[in-house]
């Protein structure tokens, strides 16, 4: 929250120095931040193969409950529950930044060519947002996952993680357009852009070099929310059994476990959810302490007196 | 205000061909096509080329050229795409590729439980994240606003679908408080009611939270501060009328949901609805359920949102129609 008043035009972009204000180490944001960090260690350990790839593979008895030996019990196969976990991070990850990220870019293409060219550009696109936001969204992502599975696109066979990816960013950057071209507009009529076009600076030059940088402040802000969400998303698809069969997921876990419980076997459905809560619970903090520390449109500080 | 309501209502329209084309392009889009689906796989080509004629798919996609050129603008027409139109249109979904029954018959069994859970929920949560709404408004800066807060973001961060099975594990299967899974109407109905208005309050709470600060900040609340308005009737009356536009805003684009807001509840907890009806549509990759889901949402959408935009226009003299 700000604590000066609100300003009306954000000319020189964002106040950066808060952004190292608000994630200082030992508030809460701070300890958050190291929380994403250590999630995208393990992922990145999973990627590697670290301790161990091989998930797929008989450890124990069925069924067997947390023990120093299975530490988070084995599931119906004799799989080590802890290992998938551990591995699960990996498609967490991978899944919920990659979409953002693709979200992110397609919405702020679309988002600054019509808030730059205006007139039938603008047109479009806003057709385009309207339509697809008159789709629930995990109808859509439903539609879009079914569609790409089994289809082979600039050769990756589409199964798994490169469908969800790509139906979450293709579904996803609607609502970046809106906040890119809504900004856009703005800069559109400030003293520096119009003066940047009289000296006879291109189009692209000045997307470039002038808009671009008045944007960074939202593109993170936008990039923190998509990954809180599609951590979410991630989960939903993978129970409805359209994630990967050939990782281990959180989602899949979830599903697995739904039919275990009537056993008594609680260690699966724990372990999923909690390595989901806490990495959820991270995102969500620190992209909400990014978007106090650099969006100009959080709710202005003035109290009324009573 | 009728000219408004014109161009309101003609607003639809382009959205409205946009979701025909997006349906269209998904059924089209897909890679194993309609025919050799129904035609296994052992059909013969001669086979799959009668199947395609029967249902239409030798015709041309959208505007048969050669035949408008020539004049014959009646059969120029006779395309794919104007077919799926007047198909949706009539609510002749085709049939299901697993069930092999029409779409609209299984859509016709799974609506009545479907909407026994989403009723509830969607009138329940908008209560309920009203009423704390403006409890946050009202200790707005406060050390309870702050804990409102936090509650509303643990809240967004837990996946829905694990909560969902941990409380059937623990209030159903362990304690025995509720039906663990079945239609048994009534009292099976209670758990997963209060689990689909819990599980998305914290973004709504948050939302209804800025709306009322919004409003508590304009003039006006300070003119009924200054005659002496105070406490509750603050908050109720004075935030909350010019609050409605944006509330209705924000709620009635949301009937949709009636349809498609307990898929995985009804999974879950083994309900008879539409949702269990999608789940084994994308199981079994059947995509006429997935089409017809999606064009009756985007059609309920667009119902709630030109209403809700109606309303507001009707209600708030702040909105010019001009």
């Amino acid at each position: 929250m700000t604590t000066e008043p609100h300003s009306e035009v954000i000319v020189h972009g964002p106040d950066w120095s808060r952004l190292r204000q608000v994630f200082r180490l030992r508030g809460w944001p701070g300890i958050m931040l190291l929380m994403v960090l250590a999630y995208f260690i393990v992922a990145l350990l999973g990627t590697i193969g670290w301790p161990q790839d091989d998930w797929n593979r008989r450890t124990g008895p069925s069924f067997a409950p947390p023990s120093w030996e299975h530490w988070f019990g084995t599931d119906r196969l004799g799989r080590s529950v802890a290992l998938k976990t551990w591995l699960g991070a990996r498609l967490s990850v991978i899944v919920s930044c990659g979409g953002a990220a693709l979200a992110v870019g397609i919405g702020l293409l679309l988002g600054m060519l019509a808030g730059w060219r205006r007139g039938w550009a603008d047109a479009v696109v806003i057709w385009l947002c309207t339509t697809l936001s008159t789709v629930p969204r995990l109808l859509l992502l439903i539609a879009f996952s079914l569609l790409l599975r089994g289809q082979t696109i600039f050769g990756v066979p589409m199964h798994g993680a490169p469908s969800m990816l790509l139906a979450l960013g293709l579904t996803g950057w609607v609502g970046v357009c809106q906040v890119v071209r809504a900004e856009m507009l703005k800069l559109g009529s400030l003293n520096f852009i119009v003066a940047a076009r009289a000296l006879g600076a291109g189009s692209f030059d000045i997307a470039r070099r002038h808009a671009l940088p008045q944007l960074t402040h939202l593109i993170l802000v936008e990039f923190g929310l998509r990954v809180a969400g599609f951590i979410g998303a991630e989960v939903s698809l993978s129970f409805l059994g359209l994630g990967p069969v050939d990782q281990p997921s959180w989602g899949t876990m979830l599903e697995e476990a739904r039919l275990e419980i009537a056993q008594h076997v609680w260690w699966q459905m724990t372990a999923a959810f909690t390595a989901v809560l806490l990495f959820s619970i991270a995102v969500h903090e620190v992209s909400d302490a990014l978007r106090d520390a650099l969006d100009p449109r959080t709710v202005p500080d003035v109290r009324p007196k009573r | 205000m009728k000219r408004f309501l014109i161009r309101r209502l003609l607003a639809v329209v382009p959205v409205l061909f946009g979701v025909l084309l997006l349906t269209f392009a998904l059924s089209r889009l897909l890679p194993d096509d309609f025919a050799s689906r129904l035609g296994g796989d052992y059909a013969s080509q001669e086979m799959l080329a009668d199947l395609r004629w029967a249902h239409g798919l030798d015709k041309p996609l959208f505007v048969a050229w050669d035949r408008l050129l020539s004049g014959n603008i009646a059969a120029a027409f006779d395309s794919q795409f104007i077919g799926h139109c007047r198909r949706l249109f009539t609510l002749d979904f085709g049939r299901s590729w697993s069930a092999l029954r029409p779409v609209s018959h299984l859509l016709r069994e799974g609506v009545g439980p479907s909407l026994a859970i989403t009723v509830p929920v969607l009138l329940g949560s908008a209560a309920v994240s009203l009423l704390l709404g403006m409890l946050a408004a009202f200790v707005w800066r406060t050390r309870w606003d702050r804990w409102l807060l936090g509650a509303c973001t643990l809240n967004m961060s837990i996946p829905g679908v694990a909560l969902m099975l941990a409380a059937q594990y623990f209030v159903a299967f362990e304690w025995g408080w509720a039906p663990v899974h079945g239609w048994a109407g009534g009292r099976g109905l209670v758990l997963p009611v209060l689990l689909g208005i819990f599980i998305g309050l914290g973004a709504d709470v948050r939302f209804c939270r800025v709306v009322l600060l919004k409003e508590l900040h304009e003039d006006f609340m300070r003119t009924a501060l200054a005659k002496g308005v105070g406490g509750w009737r603050l908050y109720a009356v004075h935030a909350l009328r010019p609050a409605i536009g944006p509330l209705l805003a924000h709620w009635l684009p949301r009937l949709p949901l009636l349809l498609t807001g307990s898929l995985f509840l009804e999974r879950i907890f083994g309900i008879p609805g539409l949702g269990g009806m999608m789940v084994d549509a994308i199981s079994a990759r059947d995509f006429p359920v997935v089409n017809a889901m999606t064009f009756i949402a985007a059609v309920l959408h667009l119902f709630g949102q030109t209403l809700a935009d109606i309303i507001s226009a009707r209600f708030d003299p702040r909105i010019r129609l001009s």
